[in-house]
């Protein structure tokens, strides 16, 4: 039982096990708890909410006690101390040992002794080194995985996914993923003046902590851009990495902090904090969905053109008809082509403010014609692109399945190969059903493709390998066809049809194994 | 000897290159730390100027049960009928002046004693701190506002009870949010 849990859920080198998922969610808590930790600085959040950021620490501790007493009974079975004398102290006087016991002991040891509430929460702070139980082997894999590498490779593997990045590239990300949300929801809450009122220096402090933290990643994605291909030059290489999408995105996600604090004498540069919601473009880097919507785009483009233009056509037409029968009618509403156009999109979109609306007979007459309309030409695009995306979606699964098919080569999938088909997988949302279904579909085409029974003959002669391969395989159909039918009948049948000469009953009988009646009898 | 236990084979140390991206870094860091401790000044004179109007909503709301008492101190503030020539040009600079009951509050922005506008002017830095009151009028019964409001004038009677609404001009003479209070 102790080896199987240990196995189950703290074994690092078992791949596939739930030690990974237990070191996130435990990772997830200790962020959590110092969220919690520092909202309850602010009395405006904390004092109405006290209950709950009361229960929410009494549920950390109880998560947390519960891992430490798991750990602490399966250590016997880690291989840190499992062969020394007393594994269980051990555990206990180990640096994680202690930092897991700082973080709930405060919790206990004030039912028994009164802890002043600052104290308290000084000692909370302690649960962050928890954190450590994650960043130290991520960290000492990714030492391992960088020796003799120069610095800037190393800061290339931390940035930007590689194989040299191990678990510790994957935290790097996750972290900045978290700051972006953190970030962007901070500013949408900044833009509630009731909410602004109360943590505008929270905001202030969060906003400059984003800045720098997003400031050094952009930094760092510069400075080592070279190790990426195609950008090695130093110069014109960091240039054109510069001007990327994805890097134009992390420069607008810091550049309203920069200006507005430079220019604020000169300019009210305030809606400028409105771009600081670009940094939600940061995520795009971490998802495929961008990218496939860019080719579906890009491959759509002709038809997605005719059918803009197509709609460019129709509204500029129906809103110069509409200014023509309603202008006299509503000069006010219809006051010029422009204006009219406004009203074409409204109709057309089927979106209908109300706003503006014909009165004359020949005008509504127009406007149902165009509702009409609307309905198919509005349709189109949106159908294109739905349509489009299906079929990327088919073409990169069969992509993952010639990968898989490649991979089947030698009939089994590694652990890297696994990974790889995982990622994808990842990527493309795909259930685990799913990749089950297209692993077992490539595998039936190379087992097709393997049989070259149904081959001519000529071909399967062409090559030795095949012929060899379809000689065994005859064999063994003439082994089984001796197995199955009577062998007393075939042998009367075949002495005294005298369908079969001697030679070949003889053969017939070294195929089947009779050593006896081998020899032709004559 | 497996991959965990094998020794690590030593890396090259920084180069030139690499202490100079590192020395940028720090500059980066430390440009970052000086604008945001600018930034977090701002805030807190915006914080502060929030303070003056919490102070002086406090003291309206406080005034309002007592002002209409006989010798009412001060007196350019005192309410009822004896008093119907007192204006908000008089009570407002003695509520401020020295010996008054907000002598202490100061402009953050300024250091000066905090002044009266009739409305935050967004973009104008003058009005940073400054102090906006205004009168809300009860609408008409089925209006679709109960109250309406509009700026404060200095000839305003102060003799009878009123709905005032307190706000403060920022660093960017934007609004900040508006109380609203009983005198």
């Amino acid at each position: 039982m102790r080896q199987w849990l240990y196995a189950w859920l703290l074994d690092p080198k078992i791949a596939r096990n739930y030690q990974q998922s237990v070191d996130g969610w435990i990772a997830l808590l200790i962020v959590a708890n110092l969220l919690a930790l520092l909202l309850e600085h602010m009395p405006a959040v904390y004092l109405p909410y006290q209950s709950w950021f009361h229960l929410f620490d009494v549920a950390s501790v109880a998560v947390f006690t519960a891992e430490y007493l798991l750990r602490l009974y399966l250590a016997p079975e880690d291989p840190d101390f499992k062969n020394r004398g007393s594994p269980r102290l051990r555990f206990m006087r180990s640096p994680f040992g202690i930092i897991d016991l700082l973080a709930i002991a405060p919790f206990y040891l004030q039912a028994f002794v009164p802890v002043d509430l600052r104290v308290l929460r000084f000692l909370r702070l302690l649960r962050i080194l928890k954190l450590f139980r994650v960043l130290i082997p991520a960290w000492q894999e990714f030492k391992r995985l960088n020796q003799g590498r120069s610095f800037r490779q190393k800061i290339h593997a931390l940035v930007y996914p590689s194989e040299f990045g191990g678990d510790l590239h994957q935290l790097f990300d996750n972290f900045i993923m978290a700051c972006v949300l953190i970030s962007v929801s901070a500013v949408v809450l900044q833009s509630v003046q009731s909410i602004d009122h109360v943590m505008h220096m929270e905001f202030i402090v969060l906003d400059a902590v984003a800045v720098a933290i997003f400031s050094l990643e952009y930094c760092a994605r510069i400075y080592c851009c070279v190790e990426q291909p195609g950008f090695q030059k130093a110069l014109s290489g960091r240039l054109r990495y510069a001007k990327s999408p994805s890097l134009l995105i992390d420069l607008l996600a810091i550049l309203p902090f920069f200006l507005e604090a430079f220019l604020n004498h000169l300019f009210d540069l305030r809606f400028l904090r409105v771009f600081r919601l670009m940094r939600l473009l940061k995520l795009t880097r971490y998802t495929g969905a961008t990218a496939t919507l860019t080719k579906v785009l890009a491959r759509e483009w002709p038809v997605m053109s005719a059918s803009i233009f197509i709609m460019l056509l129709l509204v500029v037409l129906t809103a110069s008809l509409g200014y023509l029968f309603e202008h006299e009618a509503q000069p006010e509403k219809f006051e010029n082509i422009p204006q009219s156009i406004y009203w074409a999109v409204i109709t057309l979109a089927s979106v209908g403010y109300g706003d503006i609306s014909p009165v004359t007979p020949m005008g509504r007459i127009m406007t149902i014609i165009l509702a009409l309309m609307g309905i198919g030409i509005f349709a189109i695009p949106a159908a294109l692109l739905s349509s489009a995306f299906t079929d990327q979606l088919r073409i990169e699964r069969e992509n993952l399945r010639n990968e898989l098919y490649e991979m089947l080569e030698d009939g089994v999938l590694d652990e890297q190969e696994i990974e790889q088909v995982q990622r994808e997988a990842k990527r493309l949302h795909l259930s685990k059903q799913d990749v089950d279904q297209l692993i077992e579909k490539a595998k039936r085409e190379r087992e097709l493709v393997e049989d070259v029974s149904g081959l001519p003959l000529h071909k399967i002669a062409s090559k030795s390998e095949h012929a060899l391969e379809h000689y065994k395989s005859l064999l063994s159909q003439i082994r089984q066809l001796g197995i199955l039918t009577d062998a007393q009948k075939f042998e009367e049948l075949a002495r005294t049809s005298d369908r079969l000469t001697e030679t070949e009953l003889a053969l017939w009988h070294k195929i089947q194994g009779d050593k006896d009646k081998e020899q032709p009898q004559g | 000897m497996t991959a965990d236990t094998m020794p690590l084979l030593p890396s090259p140390g920084p180069t030139r290159a690499d202490k100079l991206f590192m020395l940028f870094l720090v500059l980066v860091l430390l440009a970052v730390v000086a604008i945001g401790r600018i930034m977090y000044n701002v805030g807190l004179k915006n914080e502060i100027s929030k303070q003056n109007t919490a102070d002086l909503v406090q003291w309206l709301a406080q005034a309002s049960s007592k002002r209409f008492d006989s010798g009412y101190e001060p007196a350019q503030c005192a309410g009822g009928d004896a008093n119907a020539s007192n204006t908000w040009a008089a009570c407002l600079p003695r509520l401020l002046a020295d010996g008054g009951p907000l002598a202490g509050l100061r402009n953050p922005f300024t250091q000066k004693t905090p002044f009266f506008v009739a409305r935050c002017e967004p973009g104008s830095a003058a009005l940073a701190g400054a102090l906006v009151i205004e009168k809300l009028t009860p609408g008409q019964p089925g209006a679709a506002q109960a109250f309406y409001p509009s700026p404060l004038g200095g000839e305003d009677p102060i003799n009878k009870k009123m709905q005032l609404r307190l706000s403060v001009c920022d660093h960017g003479g934007y609004a900040g949010i508006s109380t609203e209070v009983t005198f």
